[in-house]
């Protein structure tokens, strides 16, 4: 663990205290402080984003720091957009979710500046990698909402939001896509790049687990979803377990060496 | 008709469960493991099974049929699993056999500048193949962040007994300066300085194996693997059988490290009359190796160097004049002579003042050494410029880049590798595009299908909602 003093560093560090004393207000039922602090962290987070992005001159995707950057400023946004249009609550867990994912950024990865290797010079960087990140934020949220779903007796949530049950099913039937399409864009870009849509690379494996973990998910619940709720939610924990693992373990970890290591 | 449909559903509940299993274990096995698994026979008729289930499923289920997205979203995986069997190496056997259609599904090229083929290879460089045009390599460029390489002057520590750990010390220098040499009690200074060199003699370095036998006579041989010398009786010959480079021993076993330089060497079998054979490791460092020594004969391996240096603007690659002064006053005068971008210059120092023993257990000598050494620059781009020609059409001029494949003829050709050493020759990766129209339409029927159904209908239905019930509150 190591204190940033960059710029990035201290916005990363403000964005997590504003996200922290957020989720603090929304459980202390103050709803209005709580979206001020939440926006405030998004600020910090956003301002931190755009500097690493000047600063490096290319879009900051490349490494894990710039990877958790950019999870921790999306999550304000899809949050409020699932409240405002989906009804879905749970927006004390989505700041939490934000100071979790900043965290690694802030005290974990390394923050030097990484030229881009010749392998992730490609139109397809940006679309791919930001189909997964918003993807993976939404699929977290949902995991939250599973959570309680398989947990709390009262199914009704929040008044005037949905079920805990059809907020799971509605934030997995907004990121699926985007999973679908970061993992068809990883297929397509790997043709351009190295000659195979698909080299069976761990990374490229585990994608594919949590695809289908979630593909499993939608049809489970379209046939058992009213004797079994409790099951198609402990799918999307699995599903965001499988995510995580492909974000960290597969990156991080030697037993899987591969073709995206550059990720590291 | 309810019983069918709900053995359907659990039928693609457990094969997608088992491809969920497979693919968490195709992690865990590794990039080679997993594609043989697959890609084997029972693997293969997963894949066949799962897609008939899917068609069946489209069959079955009216209401697949009758919404776009959920029709897209099945047909996708369809076409993909169809176009990747056709494009698999069996689809190509079945291709040919059934229809007569010829390709290669994948392979090499290794072409070198100015020089055409047509030969694709495979990994362990066998011919596997000939395409019916030919593409010439015009150029072959490397582009690097911050410009071209430079060049920097270290000492490397003799390596250390505990592993091949190795310490080195860069120097600040500069013309008619002496300075001090870490780890040797010489001191160094630079007497000239060429960016962009040649050796004033034809060839560069020199390699030659001194055989002097029992009677005297003494031969020089090049020492190149393969070469023989006949010698006097009792002896028959000498075989050259390998030449190294940087000679060590890891795990038991004798290696040639590419690259490092310092230990070069040369493995020599010598044969008598009465047909016995021995083998002998001969180091360039003077320091004796394995092998018996009682036949009589006297075995050097010298490494010559250029003895200097002439300006040339065309290589980019450059030369120094040093003097190495020792602690007893004796000076010696070498030149430094890169002759590729990858590789360093190494020149001996000569034994370490406190050395134990002559040579460690790795067979390395306990010696420092000087290196003129590239700076390890990043790479920004690999360019290829391939000229097609044949197959009736006008020659057609691309460069081939990373994420730039050349597409023609039913081919791609990606930049896979180049000459390191020398960056004279490129290695083209070369893939069949058989079944990629499938697979590409079924991406785009997945991914389409997949917004359909779960972002825009149901935001016209929620916004549709919306408007009826605006409508209602102002009636």
């Amino acid at each position: 663990m190591e204190i940033k003093t960059s710029i990035e560093g201290v916005l990363i560090y403000l964005a997590m205290a504003a996200y922290l004393a957020a989720a603090t207000m929304f459980f202390m039922r103050r709803k209005r402080d709580g979206f001020t602090l939440f926006i405030g962290g998004f600020v910090f987070a956003a301002v931190a984003f755009v500097y690493r992005w000047i600063n490096v001159d290319h879009i900051p995707l490349q490494n894990m720091f710039e990877v958790f950057l950019c999870l921790g400023m999306i999550v304000f946004p899809l949050s409020y957009f699932c409240l405002r249009f989906l009804r879905v609550g749970g927006v004390a867990a989505d700041a939490i979710i934000g100071f979790i994912t900043l965290f690694p950024a802030g005290f974990v990865f390394d923050e030097e500046p990484q030229l881009l290797p010749p392998a992730l010079q490609s139109h397809l960087f940006l679309p791919h990698v930001a189909s997964y990140m918003i993807s993976y934020m939404l699929m977290a949220k949902a995991a939250v909402l599973a959570v309680r779903q398989m947990t709390s007796r009262d199914e009704c949530g929040e008044a005037g939001l949905v079920s805990y049950e059809t907020a799971t099913y509605k934030t997995v039937r907004l990121g699926f896509p985007l999973l679908t399409l970061g993992l068809v864009l990883g297929a397509v870009w790997g043709k351009i790049a190295w000659g195979d849509y698909w080299n069976w690379d761990p990374k490229e494996l585990w994608s594919l687990v949590s695809w289908l973990i979630f593909v499993f998910y939608f049809h489970f619940r379209f046939q058992y979803r009213r004797l079994f709720p409790r099951v198609g939610s402990a799918l999307v924990v699995a599903g965001m377990a499988a995510i995580v693992i492909t974000l960290l373990w597969v990156n991080l970890s030697r037993i899987f060496p591969g073709m995206h290591s550059y990720a590291t | 008709m309810r019983f069918l449909r709900r053995i359907l559903v659990l039928t693609t509940l457990e094969l997608t469960v088992l491809i969920t299993v497979l693919s968490i274990v195709g992690a865990f096995l590794g990039v080679e493991s997993a594609r043989s698994l697959f890609n084997s026979i029972p693997l293969a008729l997963v894949w066949i099974a799962f897609t008939l289930l899917l068609v069946v499923g489209l069959v079955v289920y009216r209401s697949l049929n009758m919404s776009v997205g959920l029709l897209a979203i099945h047909a996708g995986p369809i076409l993909i699993l169809t176009g990747a069997m056709a494009g698999s190496v069996r689809g190509h056997e079945v291709a040919e056999s059934r229809f007569g259609r010829e390709r290669i599904p994948s392979g090499y090229m290794q072409i070198f500048e100015g020089e055409a083929s047509r030969t694709v290879h495979d990994e362990e460089g066998r011919e596997i193949g000939r395409l019916p045009f030919e593409l010439v390599l015009e150029d072959f460029d490397i582009d690097y962040y911050g410009g071209d390489q430079s060049w920097s002057l270290e000492v490397e520590a003799p390596f250390s007994d505990r592993g091949e750990e190795v310490r080195a010390v860069e120097i600040e220098w500069s013309e008619g300066m002496e300075v001090e040499l870490p780890f040797v009690r010489s001191t160094l200074k630079v007497l000239r300085y060429l960016p962009s060199a040649r050796p004033a003699r034809e060839g560069g370095d020199a390699r030659v194996l001194e055989v002097v036998e029992a009677s005297g006579a003494r031969r020089l041989v090049p020492a190149e693997a393969g070469r023989e010398v006949r010698l006097e009786a009792p002896l028959a010959k000498l075989t050259v059988e390998q030449v190294f480079s940087h000679l060590l021993v890891r795990d038991g076993e004798v290696v040639d490290v590419e690259g490092m330089g310092r230990n070069p060497a040369v493995k020599v079998s010598i044969e008598g009359e009465d047909g016995t054979r021995s083998q002998r490791y001969v180091f360039a460092s003077g320091m004796m190796g394995h092998g018996q020594e009682d036949d009589g004969l006297a075995l050097r391996y010298l490494v010559r160097s250029a003895a200097s240096a002439e300006p040339d603007p065309a290589t980019g690659l450059p030369a120094m004049e040093v003097s190495i002064r020792e602690e007893d006053g004796r000076e010696t005068r070498r030149w430094l002579i890169a002759q590729s971008r990858s590789r360093p210059v190494v020149l001996p120092l000569g034994p370490l003042p406190d050395a134990a023993s002559a040579m460690d257990r790795r067979g390395m000598p306990h010696g420092a050494f000087l290196l003129l050494t590239p700076r390890r620059a990043t790479v920004r781009q690999f360019t290829s410029t391939v000229e097609v020609r044949g197959n009736g059409v006008e020659p057609l001029r691309r460069d081939v880049r990373v994420n730039g494949p050349l597409h023609f003829g039913g081919y791609h050709f990606y930049q896979h590798s180049y000459d390191s050493q020398n960056e004279r020759y490129t290695v083209l990766a070369v893939k069949s595009d058989a079944g990629l129209a499938f697979v590409y339409a079924g991406f785009v029927a997945l991914c389409c299908g997949m917004f359909w159904l779960c972002w825009i209908r149901p935001a016209i239905r929620h916004f549709s909602k919306e408007r009826a019930s605006g409508n209602q509150d102002e009636h």
